[in-house]
């Protein structure tokens, strides 16, 4: 009998932490992706991030073989697949989100899905300077420049190493040209001479009479 | 509990002479090279960590199950085949001690079994790579619990079953309890409560797999580990409960 009564608060104790636990676990891990598809790839279990390597590994081997068959980069569709597998197996995989929304984008022209991939990747993983770079980088190609300088200067901001901190506030200046705004003209190039003083291209742009003294 | 603890020890060595230790040896030896040959594939970047922890944390899981299963169903199991339990339960040592020193001493196998593999990776990782991970002792911590949990209802269901049976249900409760909850989107919204319902008839063992926490650097609240190790504590407790109702129920 009394037995029985530590059976049944251990059974209630045990639904009451795994309440908890499941409460706990979603707060401190990414959001988990949703949908029938997501439960199948659920059974992989433990092995998720190693097939998402193997994956990528394939459609490099894949992408070699179209190379040598003559095919653009950006028009192999064929590693599509393969990349949106790895993007759903390892969702912190940064290079599968940047690598489909650059190949639809310029090979396929589809602009709305590259930008949706980018996002979905962005909310995986919500600091990666190489996405927020990528999607600066469609925006400026599309001339959304204001778009462009917004998501360049994030990217700027997300990256500790200078060859992306280049590249973002390049972008920027870039579509700060475009846009004819010369004070975001001369604050990026500021930026960028920090990194590079020495700089002849920088230092030669920012002498320009319309920076040293704007109307 | 010093009779208990007298038997854990009988039943530790016995492990010993059976060199149970060789195949976490073997493991070692697997777990210490990995790094490097992951490693010789990153052209010259030491981009290593991430894959390394992973393959390695997965084979220290798998392992850990397959030991739980393979202890948690012969252990006791040959007790009662080889009637050396009856010799046992003649002495002054109760039902539950003697299945307490048969967890206590599998037990002990598989958590130094396990904790000897994740400072191995530790080690093999931290040689290679920049620093030594501390982290990678909770994911294996995380993993020592689960199979630890394994082990106890194989234990519990050797009581009842031979080997084979008894290792096949201590492999589906692995096998369901470890279910993603992802799974209930594959059934119809009518049938999901009751599904979900179930689950908690079961330890889920979802909870004990820490491994995204360390291989992709998220930070885990002390909360959780608290609760955890709480959860963990109440089915340990249930399944060993249930050995020693079943254990009773036997006409030895």
């Amino acid at each position: 009998m009394k037995a029985s009564w530590i059976v049944i608060f251990l059974l209630l104790a045990s639904v009451a932490l795994n309440l908890s636990l499941t409460r706990l676990r979603h707060r401190d891990l990414p959001p988990a992706q949703t949908g029938k598809n997501q439960a199948l790839l659920e059974l992989v279990g433990e092995g998720r991030l190693i097939l998402g390597r193997y994956l990528w590994h394939k459609m490099d081997l894949f992408h070699e073989v179209l190379d040598e068959q003559g095919v653009r980069p950006e028009q192999q569709s064929e590693v599509l697949p393969l990349m949106r597998m790895v993007s759903l197996l390892d969702p912190s995989f940064v290079e599968a989100f940047d690598q489909i929304a650059y190949d639809i984008w310029k090979g396929h022209g589809l602009t709305e899905q590259a930008l949706q991939i980018l996002d979905e990747g962005l909310e995986k993983n919500p600091d990666s300077p190489a996405l927020y770079f990528r999607k600066a980088h469609i925006f400026f190609m599309e001339a959304d420049y204001r778009e462009a300088v917004r998501y360049g200067n994030v990217a700027y901001a997300k990256s500790n190493d200078e060859f992306e901190q280049l590249n973002s506030l390049r972008l920027v200046l870039h579509s700060a040209e475009e846009l004819e705004d010369v004070e975001l003209q001369r604050r990026t190039l500021g930026l960028l001479l920090k990194l590079r003083p020495e700089d002849p291209y920088f230092t030669e742009k920012m002498a320009r009479p319309e920076l040293q003294h704007p109307p | 509990m010093r009779n208990t603890l007298i038997l854990a020890r009988v039943y530790l060595m016995a492990q010993a002479r059976k060199q149970t230790h060789l195949a976490t040896l073997f493991a070692a030896v697997i777990l210490f090279m990995m790094p490097a040959y992951v490693n010789s594939y990153s052209v010259g970047r030491l981009a290593l960590e991430r894959i390394a922890k992973d393959m390695g944390l997965t084979l220290i899981s798998y392992f850990g199950i397959g030991m739980a299963l393979v202890l948690g169903s012969t252990g006791l199991r040959e007790d009662l085949v080889k009637k050396t339990a009856y010799g046992w339960l003649a002495r002054p040592v109760s039902r539950a001690g003697y299945i307490g020193a048969h967890f206590l001493a599998l037990g002990g196998v598989l958590a130094v079994s396990l904790v000897l593999l994740g400072l191995v990776l530790t080690v093999s990782v931290g040689l290679l790579g920049d620093y030594y991970d501390p982290r990678v002792s909770l994911a294996v911590l995380g993993y020592t619990a689960e199979a630890t949990l394994i082990l106890a209802a194989t234990l519990a269901l050797s009581t009842q079953f031979e080997s084979a049976p008894a290792a096949v249900g201590g492999l589906t409760l692995y096998l369901v309890g470890g279910l993603s909850s992802a799974f209930l989107q594959l059934v119809s919204p009518t049938t999901r409560p009751l599904l979900k319902a179930g689950q908690m008839l079961v330890p889920n063992l979802q909870f004990f797999r820490l491994k995204p926490f360390v291989v992709d650097s998220l930070v885990l609240g002390t909360d959780y580990l608290a609760a955890l190790f709480l959860y963990w504590m109440v089915w340990l407790v249930l399944f060993l409960m249930l050995a020693n109702s079943w254990l009773k129920g036997r006409d030895l």
